[in-house]
């Protein structure tokens, strides 16, 4: 029955969702053999198919090969679980690796010839994020999406907070990220010193989760003790405690989602604000600032005691199972090679759409007319680390951490201690429950006992 | 002779008749299936694939789908404080929604139906709001409510109120906004409701009560809301049902802030558990679970209504 649904659905599908894509693995004249490949990744399409024209034109044709890159903007996951119940799945795609990787729907590139060789060019660190609970890589990492402070360049030097040059200095403690957001707002003129998207679905995440991994070295789950563990976010909470006592946020913050506060970073008088590397095409294209604005790295409690900065792995893409039949192992892997190759990963720096993972790639690199903010977020990777695997827990029907902050500790009616010690308790019990289950992920999987002291970020880095 | 070409004649004509019969059962059928297949296909198995996930743990991931019996409604039973304060908070948005909304609609409705000039033009206005899609709206009321909005403006320009009002950081001051938002999306088409329903009301009615004394408040009383309460019944059963089944106004004008205490049950719901607004792992199974447990508690609202209002049916 359900297959028979799906069946019915995709035809449906076919003309809209699949159309322009064409047949995955097609061999034509028996020359060259087509190579599907399916993303969500739409800031980069323009360059992307430029790209992949040009691959098809030399290296793809030497090689009897020719990409067909589709670019599924809504919703990849239901396309794609739509194209594998009735074998219209495209040959690699990117998606949730423990999704795919569980069904037995991709190939691990140790199964893949010559994919051993391929992994030894990687340093070890650098394949954590990328390795499945059976111990196999599935993908590698190819670019990183960096966090950073922006700070309005204007309102520092307006207010004088500058250097002896009378270059603004942004701040790298929360004492300092308190003390200018105080001294920057004024009210009658319009000035404020930070601003706090508190209605975003994922502020928690992106304001406090991330930011605080500079303080804990860790994101709310400790890979040396396999334990949950929320105290690495307690400075930076109380520092939000902090501005709200002052004043010192741009008001309304409670009704403020993420755009409408970029729209105002970029529009009026605001000193700082947390953001990601995706914020560079924002503020020079979506909302162009009207100030001269800058990225620091993002401030700590304490600045002797300095973890690395948290980043994301991004444009990793899986080889379907299904397309090492179909097309052979050899051609699939040279495609898969290719799009996660160093060449592509510098051409698209270049362009502006993707930060390399490794960050020695950029190095030698001059953009004359890179976008504000490109360069800072770029050389972010090399204070940033991106393997913190966090074993997954279920606390539907609980308070979520977000719910917690926004709920009880802005409001005042918890105190940042209290609430701290019922995550601890609350997260700790899911996660035995979790490990309790039937089928469920090992615990050591997660587990690595020099996490910490890789994460330390020394003046070297 | 003659009764043998009768009993022929009746033959044929039953022959027509059945295959009359069976044409027109045929293209009955055939003008029904349209529907039916779209019933099964996106009403019938997504209810019963909801049903089934209810019982199941199930995230996405194929390793971690498994049954767990009645767990997920247990918890929603002895855990979830927030599904119940959101189903709370439904019921509160929409009796005070339902509240506004009828006697505004039916208020409008009884001013247009005097046949005023210019009332084709207000009724285009009034149904206007109703064919904007809730998204527009929503940036609307954000916009209008915002700290530095045009409704702080105008309350500071004529010195009601001194300084700017935070109108999401407080709940009562939240739900204004979104009562406000919601009426003024839909009172437009329950005046149209209303207006047909008016219109159905004979004149002799109001002539002979004239005749005998009666005046406007009694032939209002008397006359018109007896004549439509059999619409009346049905214009609020569809207007409770369209306040408890609000949930994308909530999410694009507040998100269910500040808080989540302006989320009504859908709305916590879809934000919590429905894939690409909730976190990428969450547990859709538990999510299915509250979904199904909302639908049986609205089905025994909509049982209740019916029964209590069963009255308004026959009053002529």
């Amino acid at each position: 029955m359900k297959k028979t649904i799906s069946l019915i659905l995709l035809s449906m599908l076919l003309i809209t969702v699949l159309a322009g894509c064409g047949k995955s693995s097609i061999t034509t004249g028996g020359q060259i053999t087509e190579v599907t490949v399916w993303t969500p990744n739409s800031h980069s399409k323009a360059v992307m198919e430029r790209l992949v024209n040009e691959y098809n034109k030399t290296t793809g044709k030497e090689n009897g090969i020719k990409i067909i890159y589709c670019v599924k903007e809504n919703n990849l996951p239901s396309v794609l679980e739509s194209a594998f119940a009735s074998g219209q799945e495209p040959d690699l795609f990117t998606g949730v690796l423990s999704t795919y990787a569980s069904s037995g729907q991709i190939v691990a590139i140790e199964d893949i010839p010559g994919g051993n060789e391929y992994l030894a060019t990687f340093r070890k660190e650098d394949l954590k994020i990328t390795k499945y609970v059976d111990g196999k890589h599935y993908s590698v990492p190819f670019s990183a999406t960096t966090r950073g402070l922006v700070y309005n360049k204007d309102m520092f030097k307006k207010y004088g907070i500058v250097d002896e040059n009378g270059e603004p200095t942004p701040p790298k403690t929360y004492e300092e990220v308190r003390k200018y957001a105080k001294i920057m707002t004024d009210e009658s003129k319009g000035d404020y010193g930070i601003i706090l998207p508190l209605k975003m679905a994922g502020f928690y995440n992106a304001d406090i989760r991330e930011p605080a991994r500079v303080d804990a070295g860790f994101m709310q789950f400790n890979p040396t003790t396999g334990r949950y563990d929320f105290s690495g976010t307690k400075a930076l909470m109380e520092l939000y405690l902090g501005v709200k006592e002052d004043k010192s946020f741009f008001p309304g913050a409670e009704g403020l989602d993420n755009d409408p506060a970029r729209a105002q970073f970029a529009e009026r008088n605001i000193g700082m604000k947390y953001a990601s590397s995706f914020d560079v095409g924002v503020y020079n294209d979506q909302f162009p600032a009207k100030c001269d604005w800058g990225v620091a790295p993002l401030p700590v409690a304490d600045i002797n005691n300095r973890y690395k900065q948290s980043m994301s792995v991004g444009g990793v893409a899986f080889m379907t199972k299904t397309s090492v039949e179909k097309i052979g192992a050899e051609k699939l892997f040279e495609v898969f090679k290719w799009i996660h190759s160093d060449e592509l990963a510098i051409a698209l720096y270049k362009e502006g759409c993707e930060i390399p993972y490794k960050a020695s790639l950029v190095d030698d690199i001059n953009l004359d007319n890179a976008k504000a903010g490109w360069k800072e977020f770029s050389n972010m990777v090399k204070i940033s680390s991106s393997n913190n695997k966090i074993y997954p827990i279920d606390i539907s029907g609980e308070k979520s951490v977000q719910e917690v902050f926004l709920e009880d500790v802005w409001t005042g009616k918890v105190s940042v201690d209290d609430a701290i010690l019922d995550l601890n308790k609350r997260y700790n019990k899911a996660l035995e429950s979790s490990l309790a289950k039937p089928n469920a992920n090992p615990l050591e999987y997660y587990l690595d006992s020099d996490f910490l002291k890789n994460a330390k970020l020394e003046e070297t880095d | 002779m003659k009764s043998t070409t009768i009993s022929l004649k009746n033959a044929n004509f039953i022959k027509n008749t059945k295959s009359i019969n069976q044409r027109s059962q045929l293209s009955s059928f055939l003008m029904v299936l349209p529907q039916t297949i779209g019933f099964f296909l996106f009403t019938a198995y997504p209810l019963f694939w909801a049903i089934r996930f209810a019982l199941y743990n199930y995230t996405g991931v194929v390793t971690d789908t498994y049954f767990i019996g009645l767990q997920n409604f247990v918890k929603i039973f002895t855990v979830d404080i927030k599904y119940w304060s959101a189903l709370l908070n439904t019921f509160l948005f929409a009796s005070l929604k339902t509240g506004m909304e009828i006697p505004f609609a039916l208020v409008l409705a009884v001013l247009l139906n005097q046949g005023l000039k210019g009332s084709g033009f207000y009724r285009s206005m009034f149904y206007l709001p109703n064919i904007i899609s809730i998204a527009i709206i929503g940036v609307i009321f954000s916009n209008m409510f915002g700290y530095f909005g045009v409704v702080n403006s105008i309350f500071i320009k004529y010195g009601i109120i001194s300084s700017p009002i935070d109108w999401f950081s407080t709940k009562p001051k939240a739900m204004i906004v979104l009562l406000l938002a919601s009426v003024w999306n839909s009172f437009g088409i329950n005046v149209m409701y209303f207006l047909a329903a008016l219109q159905n009301v004979p004149n002799e009615l109001y002539e002979c009560a004239k005749l005998d004394g009666a005046g406007r408040f009694t032939m209002f009383h008397k006359i018109t809301v007896p004549m439509i309460a059999p619409v009346f019944k049905i214009i609020l059963m569809l207007s409770i049902i369209g306040s408890l089944n609000t949930n994308d106004l909530i999410l694009v004008i507040t998100g269910g802030g500040p808080a989540g205490k302006t989320h009504t049950v859908l709305s916590f719901i879809v934000k919590n558990f429905v894939p690409g607004f909730a976190d990428a792992k969450v547990n859709i199974g538990y999510g299915c679970a509250t979904a199904v447990l909302t639908a049986i508690i609205f089905g025994i609202i909509t049982v209740i209504y019916n029964k209590l209002s069963s009255k308004l049916s026959d009053i002529y």
